[in-house]
Order: structure tokens, then C-alpha cells, then sequence
């Protein structure tokens, strides 16, 4: 008899414990892969891309689109549920993009719902867009990929160790919430050939607080990427001796220190590149003699660079996405406790800048002595 | 406790161990406003030597206590000193019976988007707590033995996953919030130190060392702790701040190889730990209460106090409000003072007063 109990309880335990009773079936579910949030006439408008494998019969391209609009960005999502009658599931979403003019309304009231959502993961990608975002949820994709997906991966550059450029949901917040640096986030765009939509990294928008404030020009782009240790495979071209040097950056690691000089800051940033000559524009392509000018004329380059990007973002524009603020209180609390806030602290910083390159590779080409 | 109810000084010491870290995992912003920051890993390095001082009393209760827990030392104080510190440890082991129930309710309501009311899993965990609880102390010492190297294996897994997700930048001078902020965390981590009333209760009956037992949990606790609460803040800065259960958001990002979201993992543990930890305190509740009150059957003892556990969890964490009594570090501090220190003082040094005044009246009968 005794047996008999405990195999009651014991069953009873497994089917309540284990969420058995508390399931809705994959047909009734709305796998969210990517979201978009847009905002005109004082109303968020979400598109959410689902997953639908098209052996469903219902999309031959792999995903579905479902749009709502609201006051509030929750409201929206909410609705969503509503119209098509089914739950969303947010635990496999991939990337949320928001337009300029979403972000203009303020980026806390854009991701605060993801930040308190328990399903949502703290490492999702976070994005903007000039344009609407319901359009970057069309690119093309490559065999089965879905948008949000390519998405995900232009974020990653490609490469599975390289994260997505400061835009994860977790940094975000803790950015807009803490006292601890700005926000930046990845711009993606799309552009269209033959007809087909496809997307690219479009800069970074850099935010002051809750706002955006600032994008960086394209050469500010490869200093934001040295800072942040990213590398990709775009080609940095070096004019130097008459001719055009295209250089692959493999690697780029930065080292900051800062002391403060009569109650102004003073960061050094050290960088050490290394790079492949992947072109010369010249006939007689790489010569030893040479490397060693051009070694001093890329530091120089890149410690310019460095220097007025440094000056341009984090003091000018007042948006410190190189992480100045954290190290400046983690080297030097009682300097930013006495300032009241790291922005005060920043305002008047000095830079020095250190660069090292390492020619590491001048690909397959001969190398003359 | 009969001769089979002895458990090994090493399965004692896995069953503190596991009930302290269970305790880690499931801490929440909401632990009496005290708000997670650097100074909290470094708290964690001042442990050792107050887990020793802590331990100072109870061991000088076992000294001079005949051989039987805190409640059978009390009766030979008399037969009402034993029942009345019999009825506040019972009570005691209760509300530590109910309240992780109460916790874990409260964090599976709010972080796993379950539509379950707060009485569901109250009742389910008692029911098993219950179970394993009347099934004796060795049954539990034997198990939680077993989920403590699991537990073990589960958070070391889920820390080295996160190494690469650590900044340092996240990491700065723990004295920057000034002493305050440390002595705030000291005493909320000697808040959540409340396994020596475990001691008091088991260690008549451990075979081997218990000195060496609790000292390594003096050592091993407050490292998982520090490796813990480091882990948290390297990982994920000033977002913890925005989390109600950091541990399990931080576990969340871990992946191994293409093993993502670890945050099963870690919930994972802390269910199985709950289930070890409540049901022995159910047991002790249990023990002190018999002495008090009689029941016709043993089963009784644990249907009551398992639905009373399972009410109170229940009640206790139906709203916000309410749920952060069971992260009360004053409460906590309280208790830890009067049930762990101050009470078992008293009753030794009243034993050795009676002793004295007992070899006293033998040395005069017989001079």
C-alpha cells in the first residue's frame, strides 16, 4: 500500500514539477528570431520576424512577419499576441533593431521591456538603423538563413569569437542605467542589388545618456574597433612613397592608463596592430628596406587617428564609448567621486597615444631585399 | 538519534557546505536594499576567520553538552527549560524550512515566466521535502552528500564558462564605496550564515572529526562564495544591479561548446540543494517539536509541519513586498545573534553552574 503511495506522489511530483502542465504546442508558439521597432505618430510600431520552416507549407522563405502598433513598445508586442492568437516566445530572438526615430524618443523606454522580460537573453544584439527597421528584417538571406539571423552574423563580422560591436542588451542597459560610460550601438543598413536587399555595417551610433548624439565617420569606425580589440577583415589603405598601401588589421590589442594633472586626466593608450600588406600599388611590391618607414608611418597615422577620434567622441561629443570612464574610476575612484560624475570627470581629458605595429605577413608576394 | 541515524563528518560537511551555497545562488538585489557591488566578493575573504569565531560557541557547548543535541541538553536543565528552547528551535528550524521554499517560489514566479500561482510550488517542494525528511537524517546526510559534489561540479562548470566573458574593468577597489559598504556586505553574508544551527543539532551524532568538518567549511564556503559573487560582477558590472537574481541571469550567458543558457544549470542546483537543506531542517524541526508535543504517528509530525512550511512559503512570498521579509538581513542578524550564539551560551554556562553546584553537594555528602 505503502508502494502504491509513494508511486502516486512520485508521478504526481513529475508531471508537476517538470512544466508538463503548463505547455502551449510549437504551432501555437511565435519563435521570434528578430525584432524591429520603429516610431511615427507618436507610436511604436514592432515587426517581429517568426520562424517558419517552410516544410509548415506556410512560408517558402523560412519566416514570417507580424506588425503591430501601440503607445508603448510592450503594448505593441502585446498586440502582436493578440491578433495572431498565439504566444511569443522571445527566448530565441536574435537581434533587436531600432530606427533614429524610435531612439529619439529615448533608448531606455526602447529596451526597458527587454531588460525586465525574463525570456529575453541578456546577450541579444541590439541595433540601429537610419532607415525603418521593418526593412532590415528583409534582407536576403544565404540557403536557410533568416534575416534576423544575417543580421546577427554582420554584427559578429562573421566570426563566432568576435562578439557583436557593444551593442549586447546587457551592456546597454547597465550603460543607461550606471554611471558607468554611453551607450554605443552597431548602425546596419541595407543595400540593394539586383533587386535583393543586403545588409552591411553602417558606423556606430554613439548616445549621450538616453540619446543619440553623435556617429562616427568612417576612419572614427576602425579607431572605435582598435579600442575595442574587434578586428575585421576590411583593408586600411596607407598612402605612403607615391603609392597606396592596403593593409589587413589581424589583430589590435590597447592598453589604458591614466594619471590626473592638476585635476585633468590624462590617458595613455597604447596600441600594438598587427597587419598584413595585402597590396603595394606598385610594381615592385614590398621591399624590406621600406617596411620599417612605412611601420613608422602607419604609428603615426593611427596615433593621430586615435588622438582627434578620442578628443572628437568621448570629450567633444561627450559620448565616452571607449571605456575612459570606467578605467579613469577604476584607477583613480577618488578623482571621480570629488567630480560628481564621469562625465564632469572627462570633460577637459588629455590624450597621448602610443601605437606599435607589427608587419606581420606581405601575403603571398615576393619580398625584395 | 538511534545508532543509524549517525552520518559521516564529510557527509556532514557537504550538507553545510551545500546549504551555504544554495544560499549564494539564490541571492537577490533584494537582500534587505543592500545593492551587489565589489565590495561583496571582498566581504567574502573576511568569512573564514567570522565563520571560526561564529564557531567558537558551539563548540564550546559540544564540550560540555553529555552527548545530546541543544534541546536534549536543555532538559536536563530542567523539564520547562526543555521544552520552551525545544518550542523556539522547532519554530526556528520552520521558519528555515519555509523561507528558501518562499524564495524559490518567489524567483521561479518572476524569472521563468510561469503562470503558476504561489501556492503551486510550495506545495510541491513540501510534499517532497516531507517526504525526504521523514525518511531520517542519515537518508538526507546521504543525499545531500551526493547533490552537494553535483552542485559543486554544476557552479564550477558554470564559473570557468564565464572566464571569458569577465572584464576586469567591471572589477575596481573594493574600499571605493568606503568601509560602510563592506561592513554592509560582511553582515548581510553573516546574515545568510545560519548552517551552525546545523552543528548544534548533528554534531553528537557525526562519526569523525566535526572540528575538521566545520573547519573546512570555514574555508571551502566562503571561497565558493568569493568565486560566486566574483564571477557575478566581472561578468556582468553594474547590470547585476538590474538583476533580481544575478547568479542565474550571469548563468544564463555561460555557454560550453554549443551548450548555451546554463541558467537550468544553476536552478537546477538550487532546487536540489532546497530539497536537501529544507528537509533536514524539517527533521530538526520536527525533533524539537516531539519534545514538546506528542502525535499518535510519526507520519503526523511531518504532514503538519510540511503544510504549515508550505502556507507560510506560500503567504510569504505572494507579493513583492512581502518577499523581501525573506531576504531581511536585520531578521537574519537576529536570529543568527539569539538562536546561534547567545541562547546556546546560556545554556552552557547555566550547565556548568548546575554541574558546579551538583559536585558541590556530592563533595560536601560525601566529605
Amino acid at each position: 500500500m505503502r508502494r502504491w503511495i509513494l508511486w502516486l506522489v512520485s508521478l504526481s511530483l513529475l508531471f508537476g514539477l517538470t512544466g508538463c502542465s503548463d505547455t502551449a504546442p510549437l504551432k501555437e508558439k511565435l519563435i521570434i528570431e528578430g525584432i524591429g521597432v520603429d516610431y511615427a505618430e507618436n507610436r511604436f510600431e514592432v515587426t517581429l520576424q517568426v520562424y517558419a520552416p517552410s516544410t509548415e507549407g506556410v512560408s517558402k522563405k523560412g519566416y514570417q512577419t507580424f506588425s503591430a502598433v501601440g503607445e508603448t513598445l510592450y503594448q505593441a508586442l502585446r498586440l502582436v499576441d493578440e491578433n495572431t492568437g498565439k504566444y511569443s516566445y522571445y527566448s530565441d530572438t536574435k537581434v533587436v533593431v531600432f530606427s533614429l526615430d524610435a531612439l529619439q524618443k529615448g533608448l531606455w523606454n526602447n529596451v526597458e521591456y527587454f531588460v525586465r522580460s525574463s525570456e529575453m537573453g541578456s546577450n541579444v544584439a541590439l541595433a540601429a538603423t537610419r532607415g525603418r527597421a521593418a526593412d532590415l528584417l528583409t534582407v536576403e538571406g544565404e540557403g536557410n538563413n533568416i534575416p534576423a539571423r544575417v543580421l546577427s552574423n554582420a554584427l559578429h563580422y562573421g566570426k563566432s569569437d568576435v562578439g557583436p560591436i557593444s551593442g549586447e542588451l546587457m551592456t546597454v542597459s547597465a550603460m543607461l542605467v550606471n554611471d558607468w560610460g554611453e551607450v554605443s550601438l552597431p548602425m546596419l543598413a541595407v543595400e540593394k542589388k539586383e533587386g535583393k536587399g543586403y545588409p552591411y555595417f553602417d558606423g556606430v551610433l554613439c548616445f549621450h545618456q538616453d540619446t543619440p548624439q553623435y556617429q562616427m565617420t568612417e576612419q572614427e569606425k576602425w579607431v572605435y574597433n582598435w579600442m575595442h580589440e574587434y578586428y575585421d577583415d576590411r583593408a586600411f589603405v596607407l598612402p605612403y612613397d607615391n603609392h597606396l598601401y592596403a593593409l589587413q588589421i589581424r589583430d589590435s590589442k590597447r592598453k589604458i592608463k591614466v594619471y590626473v594633472d592638476k585635476d585633468v586626466p590624462v590617458f595613455t593608450v597604447s596600441l600594438t596592430l598587427t597587419c598584413d600588406i595585402m597590396e603595394t600599388n606598385s610594381a615592385h611590391g614590398v621591399v624590406l628596406t621600406d617596411l620599417e618607414d612605412l611601420k613608422t608611418k602607419m604609428e603615426e597615422t593611427v596615433s593621430n587617428l586615435t588622438r582627434s577620434t578620442l578628443q572628437q567622441v568621448a570629450v567633444t561629443q561627450q559620448c565616452d564609448v571607449f571605456d575612459l570612464g570606467r578605467t579613469l574610476r577604476k584607477q583613480h575612484h577618488d578623482f571621480v567621486r570629488r567630480a560628481g560624475d564621469l562625465s564632469t570627470a572627462l570633460k577637459n581629458s588629455r590624450f597621448e597615444c602610443i601605437t606599435e605595429v607589427i608587419i606581420a605577413r606581405a601575403g603571398q608576394g615576393s619580398v625584395d631585399e | 538519534m538511534t545508532s543509524n541515524q549517525r552520518i559521516g563528518a564529510g557527509q556532514f560537511f557537504l550538507m553545510i557546505f551545500l546549504s551555504r551555497v544554495v544560499l549564494t545562488l539564490t541571492y537577490s538585489i533584494n537582500s534587505g536594499g543592500h545593492t551587489i557591488s565589489n565590495a561583496d566578493w571582498f566581504a567574502a575573504l573576511f568569512m573564514p576567520l567570522i565563520l571560526l569565531i561564529m564557531g567558537v560557541p558551539a563548540f564550546v557547548f559540544l564540550h560540555h553538552s553529555p552527548g545530546g543535541d541543544l534541546c536534549d541538553f536543555a532538559f536536563t536543565l530542567g523539564t520547562g527549560v526543555g521544552k520552551a528552547v525545544s518550542l523556539l528551535y522547532g519554530l526556528l528550524f520552520l521558519l528555515l524550512t519555509f523561507t528558501p521554499v518562499a524564495r524559490f517560489s518567489f524567483f521561479v514566479t518572476s524569472t521563468t515566466q510561469t503562470e503558476k500561482g504561489e501556492w503551486f510550488f510550495p506545495l510541491l517542494i513540501m510534499a517532497a521535502v516531507s517526504f525526504g525528511a521523514a525518511k531520517g537524517v542519515q537518508a538526507i546526510a546521504r543525499t545531500g552528500a551526493v547533490l552537494a559534489v553535483i552542485g559543486i561540479a554544476a557552479i564550477a562548470a558554470i564559473v570557468l564558462a564565464l572566464i571569458p566573458r569577465m572584464d576586469m574593468l567591471n572589477i575596481y577597489n573594493p574600499l571605493a564605496g568606503g568601509i560602510r559598504e563592506v561592513g554592509s556586505s560582511v553582515l548581510l553574508l553573516i546574515a545568510n550564515s545560519l548552517e551552525l544551527s546545523m552543528l548544534y543539532m548533528l554534531a553528537p551524532h557525526i562519526r569523525g572529526s566535526v572540528k575538521k568538518a566545520y573547519l573546512g567549511y570555514c574555508v571551502t564556503a566562503p571561497l565558493m562564495l568569493f568565486l560566486v559573487l566574483f564571477t557575478v560582477m566581472a561578468v556582468l558590472g553594474p547590470y547585476a544591479t538590474l538583476q533580481l537574481f544575478p547568479f542565474y541571469s550571469v548563468a544564463g550567458i555561460a555557454k560550453i561548446g554549443e551548450l548555451t543558457n546554463l541558467s537550468a544549470l544553476e536552478a537546477s542546483v538550487w532546487i536540489v540543494g532546497v530539497f536537501a537543506k529544507c528537509a533536514l531542517y524539517l527533521y530538526f524541526s520536527y525533533r524539537c517539536l516531539s519534545k514538546v508535543v506528542s502525535l499518535p504517528h510519526r507520519w503526523m509530525w511531518f504532514v503538519l509541519l510540511g503544510s504549515l512550511s508550505a502556507i507560510a512559503a506560500a503567504m510569504s512570498s505572494d507579493n513583492v513586498k512581502k518577499a523581501q521579509l525573506n531576504f531581511s538581513v536585520v531578521g537574519s542578524l537576529w536570529i543568527n545573534a539569539i538562536f546561534l550564539i547567545v541562547l546556546p551560551l546560556i545554556l552552557t554556562v547555566a550547565g556548568a553552574i548546575k554541574r558546579r553546584k551538583q559536585n558541590a553537594t556530592m563533595d560536601s555528602m560525601v566529605g
